[in-house]
């Protein structure tokens, strides 16, 4: 259907059904229906009104939304007022997503900052009372590294060379059920992990608690993130790039290092870089294999070794205020660590992508 | 040029070829007695391709001379691309493919068992229908990815300046890229990226060039530049070239393969080879004709 302008134009463009504009709310119509959806809940609140048993800033929510939406169904009409309340409740989910996260960072920052000085940074538990004050966190650092770091030599050439065998290579049954099981071994959880490196690694094979069980045990978390992470990455990279290098006969492996992987290098960095993210937090699995240290123990191979969410655990468990204080420092310190990793792999990420210019 | 045409007409009109009716009779190439004609460049036997069970083209039988230019037409579907990959063992890439019959370059079958594929696709290169530089790498870089990552071909580095320029010249591409050799190709025009992608092709020196649709997204000034390209490469390169324009068939080859299906699900076939001129003004058959005047379907 067509709408024939040229015999339908109309003498006075108020009077035609067909114009473009209609009558819309003024910008701040938001906020104030905001505000007045606020005060309604602070005064239910001051007066101790109850609606339905609800609490004062569900109603100040819903009093916004009823109030908003009948405002632009009045005026608007019944799409406008749709898309409104529709986009009032993504950006109120998006919030409510938003809010505990920053909180969690909020609380651990003021709490753990003012614990972290040079001597926390550069002093272990070793001869310090637990539940007095003093003592640091250099053991557990070193023990997360040193964990981690063997988790990610583990798992990042099995992974990505797991990823590459599912990308560009795998077909038929043997893909299907490696496809399967690293799903299934994306849910398991932590403690299981723990408890395989515990029972095959330690009790059956007899090898001693020690950071490179702890660092097993996370490479059996780590691995299947990886793999998922950089099949899915490498999975974007077009097929006519493929196509377009084997056409100048060049042979498939060389194919993939050069072209395919280079490719995709930045976003498979970034999965990496999350995945070591993920596992640097993971408490239980490190309780079963490595258990806890007051002192710091390099040799990866035998012994116990602290690392900081253990060092969190056991400081929290010791329950006086200057243990609790060190949790704190600690926690504020994991999250640093967290936080770099993922800058880095930011940075990384940002160095390899191609370019335009 | 002008030699070549007639020969090729008058041989492709004695054929009793092309029915599109069984495959037993689409069998050409042997009636033509090989000492009587130039040896052909490229040529297909007997030809059966499928993607796993589902056979896509059916018996097609055509012969390439040398240092002339030969377009595939048709609709869609009806198998013209999957003919040309068949033709460089790029088909085979795809999961399942597989072909049967006879692909002879030179009069060697590029589908003996002890070929490899990879010296078959440095013969043989190919342009591709969408512009697909590797976007890791630079202009230059681009240019040279077939030398640079194949050292068995013994290229000395100190020769890639030379070769870069000479394909880019060759290319048409020179003048415009001279001072951002370092750039990434990705950052260039679309007509642009296509002439980098056929430099990148040229540089590994191929004895045929494989082009499908090398013009469908390019706008009309790079499409000329690419059509002016063609002609001064075949004077080097055999090159078989895609296109649904037939305004670019006629202008750009010597001889003409139009291939048609009978409806989706059925194998396209090769309904009629020959000189441009004859496909364009005389077409033998009733279905070259309706395609190429328009009253098709």
């Amino acid at each position: 259907m067509s709408l024939k302008t040229d015999v339908h134009l109309p003498i006075n463009p108020s009077d035609d059904p067909l114009r473009l504009t209609g009558r819309r709310l003024p910008r701040w119509a938001p906020a104030a229906s905001m505000v007045a959806g606020l005060v309604i809940g602070i005064l239910l609140l001051v007066t101790g009104v109850k609606i339905l048993g609800l609490t004062w800033w569900v109603v100040a929510l819903l009093a916004f939304l009823l109030i908003y939406g009948g405002w632009t169904l009045s005026v608007e009409g019944r799409r406008h007022a749709t898309d409104r309340i529709a986009t009032a409740a993504v950006y109120l989910t998006a919030a409510a997503a938003i809010i505990p996260l920053a909180w969690i960072l909020i609380t651990v920052i003021t709490k753990g900052i003012s614990v972290i000085n040079l001597e926390f940074l550069t002093s272990t538990m070793r001869n310090v009372n637990p539940r007095a004050e003093g003592g640091g966190i250099l053991h557990a650092v070193v023990g997360t590294l040193t964990q981690v770091g063997i988790a990610t030599l583990i798992s990042v050439p099995i992974g990505i060379c797991t990823a590459i065998y599912l990308s560009e290579y795998g077909r038929g049954r043997l893909a299907r059920s490696i496809n399967f099981f690293v799903d299934v071994m994306t849910g398991i959880p932590s403690i299981i992990a723990g408890m395989f490196i515990f029972t095959f690694w330690i009790l059956t094979l007899g090898f001693p608690q020690s950071g490179l069980a702890a660092g097993l045990a996370l490479s059996i978390l780590m691995i299947p993130v990886v793999i998922k992470s950089a099949e899915e990455m490498l999975k974007i990279v077009p097929n006519e790039l493929r196509e377009g290098a084997l056409a100048l006969g060049i042979p498939k492996y060389k194919v993939i290092i050069k072209i395919v992987i280079p490719t995709a290098i930045s976003g498979i960095i970034t999965g990496v870089m999350l995945a070591v993210a993920r596992v640097t937090g993971e408490t239980a699995p490190l309780l079963l294999t490595t258990f806890l240290a007051q002192d710091v123990n390099w040799n990866a191979f035998e012994g116990s070794q602290a690392s900081l969410p253990t060092f969190i655990w056991d400081q929290i468990a010791r329950g006086t205020q200057s243990s609790l204080d060190r949790a704190w420092g600690g926690a504020f310190a994991l999250i640093f660590l967290v936080l770099i990793f993922y800058s880095a792999a930011r940075i990384l990420a940002a160095i390899y992508a191609p370019r335009e210019r | 040029m002008d030699a070549h045409r007639t020969s090729v007409s008058s041989d492709t009109a004695t054929d009793p070829t092309v029915e599109a009716t069984g495959q037993e009779k689409l069998v050409t190439s042997s009636i033509v007695s090989p000492e009587a004609v130039p040896q052909f460049r490229i040529e297909l036997k007997n030809l059966d391709i499928y993607y796993s069970d589902f056979l896509a083209v059916q018996g097609v039988s055509l012969q390439v001379r040398p240092q002339s230019v030969m377009s595939f037409i048709g609709p869609s579907g009806c198998g013209k691309s999957t003919v040309l990959r068949s033709v460089d063992r790029m088909h085979e890439v795809t999961p399942g493919a597989r072909v049967s019959g006879q692909v002879l370059l030179d009069g060697e079958d590029i589908y003996a068992p002890n070929v490899d594929p990879v010296l078959v696709r440095r013969t043989i290169g190919m342009v591709f229908q969408r512009p697909n530089p590797f976007p890791t790498m630079s202009i230059y870089d681009n240019v040279i990815a077939g030398l640079k990552l194949e050292k068995s071909r013994g290229v000395k580095k100190s020769s890639f300046d030379d070769t870069v320029e000479r394909s880019l010249r060759g290319a048409n591409l020179w003048d415009e890229v001279k001072d951002r050799l370092d750039r990434p190709g990705a950052g260039l025009s679309g007509g642009q990226q296509q002439r980098l992608c056929i430099a990148r092709a040229i540089a590994v020196e191929p004895e045929v060039l494989l082009m499908d649709e090398p013009c469908s997204a390019l706008d009309p000034i790079s499409t000329l530049a690419i059509e002016d390209l063609i002609h001064d490469l075949k004077n080097q390169y055999t090159i078989i070239i895609v296109t649904h324009n037939m305004q670019q068939a006629a202008r750009v080859s010597d001889e003409t393969a139009f291939f048609n299906l009978e409806s989706v699900g059925e194998p396209g076939r090769l309904i009629e080879v020959g000189s441009t001129t004859d496909i364009f003004s005389q077409p033998k058959h009733q279905q070259t004709e309706d395609y190429i005047s328009g009253r098709f379907g």
